[in-house]
């Protein structure tokens, strides 16, 4: 288990008061549990992720890998926990990506079958295949973070700590590692902690939703009644060009939720499972709506709060 | 599958052969350049104790020697404090600062196969050619000796200033001069017996020698045996220190590492 201890950082900045990230969290994370850890940019999200890690040293408070202070034994917690960061790669830049894992494998005291049979599994479950020959300053970002996943799971951790790990990636990229990601977790029983701004990783590879806020852990929630539970996920914005009531064609608007600011503003909250892009297009009122502003945005995690409030649920 | 650091250089080695060549050219190059800066400058024969062929092989041995006792710790240090790499070596299961110090020391057995042996190989047939007397094969090991010896020195040297990274925003300069300071006071550039006796007697108490002077002097066979066991016993109560030192000051400045903001 892991378990963070009124953990406190602060950053120190000049001729400025001491900037306080982390205000005393407190949180425990059980193995085989998936996480995630959202909030705004800036909340300290990748603090608090650097800290458990052993790479930043907190102010105050204590981090805990099965009862092992990871402050104490950095080296130690490395075993058996892992770490992705997004905008940093821990693959060897200068040689092949085999080299890179290679290496990796070493600290793990892989023989030279098991390193075989590891890439056997990479090869197959990362679709890493083509890459391991290349460079990895060669790869693109998406075909880097597969093979940063992959890395990751050498030791066979029992958690693993990622921080914007889809930061970048295409939706065809990120698809891989959702799954990837959710079927190795499933079968090794990996602890999964996620910090992302992507909704559609949380829902796919956690269970649990911790928003940071000023510094702590302001609240709690169960993904699936957040997130998947949710009437609505997506949303389509337009400024209205006439004034009255916005009213869809055909059987549509019984799924959907409109609203409207004071400027015209109109958003239609909807279920992108049920309906489709192109319907919701065709089913626009065009008299009304200025069409050079219409836009789609997927849901943050404050649309999901706003909406369930508004639904009830 | 171990010994991953040396595993990892020689693969990084491999990619970049041209940059290995290069290095042993230029290292070629400026020992040439500065031998030949020798003759012109003092244009004799005899300077103080050293004949010139005496003095062009100190040279050209302290530039065989330069790569491998070389730690580059704090260059190393900067570079990745800067670039915010250092973080991937609080990923591994392994202390940070065994990390730096096992990776350099990779490195630098690269260095020993690409450029010392070539250098050592040509610096023997010039004495054979010259008629120095052969370097017995106990002297020859206690020059490697030595050459690991300076290598540990020079890295907790350069650790323990490269730790200013965490305090300044740059650093390099501050490297610059202390090596250059460092290797001058070490009997790079000319040999100790060019400096006045007293700065002699004082140096000879320091840890700088023991990465450059004392192994050139072996090797060009300038080294008074009698000073061995004072050599060896004051080299290795300095590694000690320095490498403990070096170590300590290391763990307490890396915790201002606040990479990135979060």
């Amino acid at each position: 288990m892991i378990v963070i201890d009124k953990l406190c950082k602060k950053y120190r900045q000049k001729n400025k008061p001491d900037k306080i990230v982390l205000n005393g969290i407190c949180l425990n994370i059980e193995e085989g549990k998936r996480i995630a850890i959202v909030g705004e940019n800036g909340c300290g999200k990748s603090t608090l992720m650097k800290t458990v890690a052993g790479i930043l040293t907190p102010t105050s408070g204590h981090v805990y890998v099965d009862n092992i202070d990871v402050h104490k034994h950095r080296a130690r917690i490395q075993r058996y926990c892992s770490f992705v960061f997004g905008n940093r790669p821990q693959l060897e830049w200068d040689v092949s990506l085999r080299d890179s894992l290679e290496f990796y494998a070493s600290f793990c005291k892989y023989s030279k079958t098991k390193f075989e049979s590891y890439l056997q599994w990479a090869k197959e479950a990362f679709l890493i295949g083509d890459l391991l020959d290349v460079r990895v300053r060669e790869l693109s970002l998406g075909q880097r973070m597969r093979a940063d996943i992959a890395r990751a799971l050498i030791a066979d951790p029992k958690y693993l700590l990622m921080d914007e790990h889809t930061l970048g990636l295409d939706a065809q990229n990120t698809k891989l590692i959702e799954d990837a990601l959710l079927r190795e977790s499933e079968t090794r029983n990996l602890s999964l902690v996620i910090t992302t701004h992507d909704m559609n990783a949380i829902k796919k590879n956690t269970n649990t939703i911790f928003l940071l806020k000023n510094g702590t852990i302001s609240e709690r929630f169960d993904t699936r009644s957040l997130l998947v539970d949710c009437r609505y996920n997506m949303k389509l914005v337009f400024q209205k060009q006439k004034a009255g009531a916005v009213k869809l064609a055909g059987q549509i608007s019984s799924d959907i939720h409109i609203d409207e600011d004071e400027n015209g503003l109109c958003t239609i909250a909807y279920n992108a499972d049920k309906i489709t892009k192109n319907d919701l297009f065709r089913a626009l009122p065009y008299d009304q709506v200025m069409i050079d502003s219409v836009h789609w945005q997927d849901f943050l995690l404050d649309d999901y709060l706003e909406y369930s409030r508004i639904t009830g649920q | 599958m171990r010994a991953p650091y040396f595993k990892l250089e020689y693969a990084k080695a491999r990619y970049y052969t041209f940059d290995q060549i290069s290095n042993v050219l230029f290292k070629l190059i400026a020992a040439v350049s500065q031998i030949f800066l020798y003759r012109f400058v003092f244009y004799q024969s005899t300077i103080g104790s050293y004949s010139f062929q005496q003095l062009a092989l100190y040279t050209f041995i302290t530039y065989a020697v330069y790569d491998v006792t070389t730690s580059n710790a704090g260059g190393f240090l900067r570079h990745y404090y800067a670039n915010g790499y250092i973080a991937n070596f609080y990923l591994r299961p392994r202390s940070v600062f065994m990390q730096f110090f096992q990776q350099l020391s990779a490195k630098n057995t690269i260095k020993i196969i690409v450029t010392t042996i070539p250098f050592m190989i040509i610096s023997f047939i010039i004495m054979a050619i010259w008629g120095f007397p052969a370097i017995n094969a106990a002297l020859f090991f206690i020059g490697l000796f030595f050459i690991a010896i300076g290598f540990v020195i020079q890295f907790a040297l350069e650790m323990l200033i490269g730790s200013l990274v965490f305090y300044t925003k740059e650093s390099h300069n501050i490297m610059r001069v202390s090596t250059t300071v460092m290797r001058v006071l070490g009997g790079s550039v000319f040999p100790l017996t060019f400096f006045p006796t007293a700065m002699q007697s004082a140096l000879k108490y320091c840890p700088f020698q023991y990465t450059a002077g004392t192994i050139a002097e072996i090797y060009s066979g300038h080294y008074d045996v009698k000073m061995l066991p004072f050599d060896l016993a004051a080299s290795v109560v300095w590694m000690i220190i320095l490498f403990a030192g070096a170590s300590f000051v290391f763990r307490i400045t890396e915790k201002r590492l606040g990479i990135y903001r979060g």
